[in-house]
């Protein structure tokens, strides 16, 4: 049996291996996913807990956060796109001195947008708000190969651009924002 | 006849799958670590929350801790 098959075990572990790293890679991939989720989940929530804190009242909060993650299988190409978005609404107060109660909406690392208050709206109201992002990633890919006498260098470069626009519309008000693909795979 | 042929192919599997091994452990114990860390930032700007100090609290952001080395 051991003279026909010939390295057996080396192929049994290129298939296995192969599989291991396909199936690692994918939990690594999620759990750092839901790791950077968990995140803007906590950090929006801190935002609320401050804003009702401030107007000692109660805040809603509404963080979106686009990022390329790292691309590991082909790195001379852009990473996947994932966008997070959380939502808080705190009330901590002592009920003397109040403020409006506050909402606002946060995308990347922009200034907030505060959403107007509007007290008793009639019965039945009903408000619609549409978000658009549109990310345009232009990429230009160099691969350069020098040869001279025995020798060959071999260059790749990558020249990448991704912008996001953004128009969000709010109870009516439409924003619009341009954000641009910094370090890091973040977006400013 | 390949005397100890197995025994020859075991030996150089399990040096790559010990080293695989190590290597997805360590990537683990890095994804892991990352997690500790931004709870400790996290718990911090529970004290920014309460304060007057304009702005959003900051610094509870991703933390990455130091690249993941197989030996230490």
């Amino acid at each position: 049996m051991l003279q026909i098959k010939k390295a057996q075990a080396a192929t049994e572990l290129v298939v296995l291996g192969t599989l291991a790293i396909v199936a690692f890679s994918f939990l690594i991939n999620y759990s750092e996913k839901l790791n950077r989720q968990q995140a803007n989940i906590q950090q929006t929530f801190r935002a609320a807990l401050k804003e009702s804190r401030g107007t000692n009242n109660s805040a809603s909060y509404t963080k979106v956060v686009f990022r390329r993650m790292a691309n590991v299988a082909t790195p001379m190409e852009l990473g996947q796109l994932q966008n997070f978005s959380s939502s808080a609404n705190v009330l901590w107060a002592d009920g003397t001195n109040t403020d409006d109660p506050t909402s606002k909406y946060k995308l990347n690392d922009a200034a907030a947008i505060s959403i107007p208050y509007r007290e008793n709206p009639a019965e039945g109201t009903v408000e619609e708000s549409h978000s658009s992002f549109i990310n345009t990633v232009k990429t230009t890919t160099t691969f350069t190969k020098q040869q001279s006498g025995g020798n060959i260098v071999t260059t790749k470069t990558l020249d990448a651009k991704d912008t996001l626009n953004a128009k969000i519309d709010i109870s009516g008000h439409e924003y619009s924002f341009t954000h641009e693909l910094g370090p890091g795979g973040k977006y400013h | 006849m390949k005397k100890a042929q197995a025994t020859l192919e075991f030996t150089i599997v399990f040096v790559i799958m010990v080293t695989l091994l190590m290597g997805l452990l360590s990537l683990w114990k890095w994804s892991s670590d990352n997690i500790v860390e931004r709870q400790k930032k996290y718990n911090q700007t529970r004290k920014q929350a309460g304060s007057d100090s304009p702005g959003e609290p900051s610094g509870s952001d991703m933390y990455s801790a130091p690249a993941a080395a197989i030996i230490k």
